[in-house]
């Protein structure tokens, strides 16, 4: 029963990819458009995401519905005359999202939001080159949010966010010195607390800035250890049991500014930093016996990623988007491994937006997202390669005005 | 699969406009030999270079000899003499089965093993892989008096058995000269074998039964390792012959591993530590000599035993369990295995004289911990003494000027040991990924026998090998991909405490001491 609700609650809200760290910026085909500089401007129910204070200057009562998609590819080809070559596995993932904002007075604005900022999905094959290291992970994090916002001043707004998330993780890789027959995974739930402020500013007509933080938690997963394979015939008393990983969510600030350069050009720019250095480690825990099964080091850094975009609106009911992103790396080589290699990464999107009937609009976007070629050579996992990874993420967002 | 095909192409319009961004970079290097030629590749060596693992050998382990992983990964043919089921020997097999936290082994039946490629030799070529388990470089003038033939020159009778005739008139048996010889049809001995094959690149690892039978004998059999000066000349003499061949062959050669940090003297000593200190009792009384009580029983404290100073063989794991109480159960099996009815044991030189087994085993110095499975203090200096020297001498003549340009060392002890000192302090050393240790069963270095690689140590032994013939032929073999390969495997994740109170059976530890040149003397 529990597997079945999982499985389904997996299909619905199959959200992951692989992006700087785990988070995933896109929620919401307008400000992925823009290449996600969005929190200066945050002027569609999305910005309960991206940047909550923005809702008070949306009117009424207001529905965004979408998705984004992603579509990963990855290869990693060992650093000693590449002779092993192996190709991530055909994936697929779906993030949907759902927005609501109501300005219940002039000066206060509720919303709410399920979302998915955060999640990871990477799947080699069995007995893969780094079998070892990862097989499989995958993240699944979803957030039902809600939020209040305040005009303190006409041009001035702060936000308070709450939120609750529910994760669903996989774990799969092959067993530490066990030979190709063995298998360890862990399957569990989790859930987390998360918030965060926000304030958008407008101090001139066609200036406006936004900032938004919102705090780091911790997920912790719990659920079945499995071991499949060749161990069947194994004693009792070493029998799976129940495990725990704790995966942090780090704390992010945005800031951002949108300008109209032009009535119809608006042009934006972001800037995001996330504090991924909470990501220390990855450790499998028994909990029955209480003993830590698997223990690896991550490491990983904090990250800063350079947001633009540019919105031309001269269109009758078309609004045209293009943006561009640069962000850093979390992982240094000497810790990367395949269940994240990661890199830095610059991305190149469109976008457009149709206003179909007076209070209906949609959005839409394409984002290719390049990462740099990362060369491993000083491996702490002795694990020495070349990760190459590119994605497409793409999406539709409806948007209704009561 | 079709599914997420579509909703790549829906997504991804953009896909099919820039897939050739998405291209990558392809890093593959062609595979090359550098200055060395390994067409006409031959491994020369003892049981480790013949693949034997757990106990015996047989076709699996054969096929992941280093030499085999190292031909396969350099792309040139290397055959070898496979024996068929469980293999010549008897073969350690884990039976799935974890008791009070320790694997337990059952012993695969031999019957119908037997050599499925007889007829290459005949028909085209010799075998690749001339490694011969039991193979020393010197052996003891005590097992074979009166003739001066070591293993690489010895010549084979009519028989396929070795030629070395001991005291009593019989040949020591060693199947495996026929498996690799195959009755002399292409060569009558080890050398003319290789000469006959003219070969273009050998490798030689060969020097570690010189130490090993007797350290695995416990320091018995032979009596000491053999003489360094004498082990320098032959070792000297068997490099030459082959780089003297007319081919002009280029040469891979190796250190021997440190003996005392392997699983089969580091296994037994925790469990014998703990289940002693349960019982509140202070140490061990062991036999210093096998010939006589009169010459002296040491003693070993708790402390010792934690420490290593002495070192309890894994063929000593099926006897501790009776420490402590009235048994001979040692004595019994030695009568057993020599035909003879045990109180005529003591006549001989295998048993003391005067062992009373109504007195508690280990403990009473009239019924001490039996010489032959323990490495005591002065044996472990003795082992390890002629091991440095061994290796400084391979390392001496294989570094010479007149030889270096042509021979590539691998310092296999150096690597082994980073291992060891890891393991040694609770850490572990990480292969592609795969972590690494010397522990028994666990460690994934190891076989079931507890000296000889597993599948995964031959794949590690395979990439040192590799990586000295790139460096020194400025070759670019690629490593071998080492996740597809078995180390010790096991069911669910074992305690390292657990493993203390392993037993692995006698037979096959006895089988695969004399494939180490220990215990040669009994046939």
């Amino acid at each position: 029963m529990k597997k079945t609700a999982s499985v389904l609650l997996a299909c619905l809200l199959s959200i992951g990819a692989m992006a700087g760290g785990f988070s995933i910026p896109e929620q919401g085909s307008k400000a992925a458009g823009l290449a996600g500089a969005f929190t200066g401007l945050a002027n569609d129910p999305s910005a309960i995401y991206f940047n909550p204070a923005g809702i008070s200057f949306i009117k009424g009562m207001n529905l965004t519905v979408g998705s984004t998609f992603v579509v990963p590819e990855a290869q990693y080809q060992d650093l000693k005359y590449g002779n092993q070559i192996s190709k991530q596995k055909d994936l697929f993932f779906a993030v949907p999202q759902v927005f609501f904002t109501y300005q219940w007075e002039y000066d206060l604005t509720f919303g709410g939001g399920i979302y998915a900022p955060f999640g990871l999905g990477t799947e080699w094959e069995k007995d893969w080159s780094g079998d070892h290291l990862s097989r499989k992970i995958d993240l699944k994090n979803v957030h039902f949010g809600g939020v209040v916002s305040y005009k303190v001043m006409d041009n001035l707004s702060v936000a308070g966010t709450f939120a609750w998330s529910y994760a669903i993780a996989a774990l799969e890789k092959q067993g530490d010195q066990i030979g190709h027959a063995g298998d360890v995974g862990l399957e569990g739930t989790g859930s987390g607390i998360h918030w965060g402020v926000s304030a958008l500013y407008k101090p001139l007509e066609m200036l406006s800035i936004g900032m938004s933080y919102r705090a780091a938690t911790e997920l912790e997963i719990t659920g079945d250890i499995e071991f499949t394979g060749d161990r069947t015939a194994a004693s009792t008393d070493l029998k799976e049991g129940k495990g725990k990983v704790v995966l942090p969510i780090p704390s992010t600030l945005n800031v951002g500014v949108a300008v109209a350069v032009l009535p119809e050009l608006m042009v934006t720019a972001d800037y995001n930093w996330s504090e991924w250095s909470k990501y220390e480690k990855l450790e499998i825990e028994n909990t029955d016996k209480n003993i830590v099964l698997s223990s690896s080091p991550r490491n990983w850094s904090n990250t800063s990623t350079y947001r633009v975009g540019a919105e031309y609106t001269g269109i009758h009911n078309l609004a045209l988007r293009v943006g561009f992103l640069r962000d850093s790396d979390p992982v240094e080589t000497k810790y990367s491994e395949p269940s994240l290699p990661d890199a830095a990464r610059t991305g190149y999107t469109v976008g457009a937006g149709y206003r179909i009937l007076d209070n209906l609009s949609v959005d839409a976007y394409l984002l290719l997202l390049y990462w740099d070629e990362k060369k491993v050579s000083d491996n702490e996992f002795t694990f020495n390669g070349y990760y190459n990874t590119y994605a497409t993420l793409s999406g539709v967002h409806f948007t209704y005005n009561f | 699969m079709k599914m997420i095909k579509a909703l790549k192409l829906v997504s991804g319009l953009g896909l099919l406009m820039f897939s050739a961004c998405s291209d990558f970079e392809d890093h593959k290097e062609k595979v090359s030999w550098g200055s060395a030629n390994l067409s006409k590749f031959f491994a020369v060596g003892n049981s480790i270079t013949a693949g034997y693992q757990s106990g015996s050998l047989f076709a699996d382990g054969q096929s992941h000899s280093f030499a085999k992983q190292l031909a396969d990964a350099a792309g040139t043919s290397f055959q070898a003499n496979l024996i068929s089921g469980n293999g010549y020997g008897e073969r350690l097999i884990y039976n799935g089965v974890v008791a009070n936290g320790s694997p337990v082994f059952t012993i695969g039946s031999s019957a119908g093993a037997a050599p499925t490629n007889m007829g290459y030799y005949t028909s085209t070529d010799n075998f690749n892989n001339l490694g011969v388990p039991g193979a020393a470089l010197v052996i003891p003038a005590a097992i074979a008096p009166g003739d001066a033939t070591d293993f690489f020159d010895v010549n084979v009778n009519s028989t396929g058995t070795d030629g070395l005739i001991t005291t009593n008139g019989k040949s020591r048996k060693n199947p495996y000269f026929n498996v690799v010889l195959a009755n002399g049809a292409r060569g009558s001995n080890i050398f003319a074998a290789l000469k006959a094959s003219k070969p273009t690149f050998v490798s030689l690892w060969l020097g570690n039964n010189d130490v090993l039978g007797y350290a695995t004998s416990g320091g018995t059999s032979p009596s000491a390792p053999t003489d360094p000066a004498v082990f320098s000349a032959k070792y000297q003499a068997v490099l030459d012959s082959i780089l003297s061949l007319s081919t002009a062959p280029k040469v891979v050669v190796a250190t021997i591993p440190n003996v005392v940090t392997i699983p089969f003297f580091t296994t037994v000593n925790p469990g014998v530590v703990a289940s002693l200190s349960k019982n509140s009792i202070s140490g061990i009384v062991f036999q210093k000599n096998t010939e006589s009580l009169s010459q002296g029983t040491g003693s070993a404290s708790l402390a010792d035993l934690s420490s290593y100073k002495h070192m309890i063989t894994l063929l000593g794991s099926s006897y501790a369990a009776n420490i402590g109480k009235q048994n001979g159960a040692w004595v019994r099996y030695l009568a057993k295995s020599q035909g003879i009815p045990v109180d005529n044991l003591y006549l001989g030189v295998l048993a003391p004289a005067g062992i009373d087994t109504l007195q508690p085993f280990g403990l009473s110095p009239k019924n001490p911990w039996p010489n032959f499975l323990i490495l005591d203090q002065d044996e472990v200096v003795v082992a390890v003494t002629a091991l440095t020297q061994f290796n400084g001498a391979i390392k001496a003549i294989a570094g010479d000027a007149s030889r270096s340009a042509r021979v590539a060392v691998v310092d296999v002890n150096a690597e082994f040991g980073t291992i060891a000192t890891a393991t040694a302090l609770g850490k572990s050393v990480s292969f592609q990924g795969i972590a690494i240790t010397t522990k028994f069963f666990t460690g994934g270095l190891f076989s079931y026998d507890g000296v000889h690689p597993s599948d995964l140590g031959h794949g590690i032994l395979a990439n040192y090998f590799i990586g000295a013939i790139n460096s020194k032929f400025g070759a670019t073999i690629p490593e071998v991909d080492l996740n597809r390969l078995n180390g010790a495997r096991y069911g669910k994740r074992v305690s390292d405490s657990g493993i203390d109170n392993v037993v692995v059976p006698v037979e096959p530890l006895m089988n695969a001491i004399k494939m180490l040149g220990g215990f040669s003397k009994e046939e």
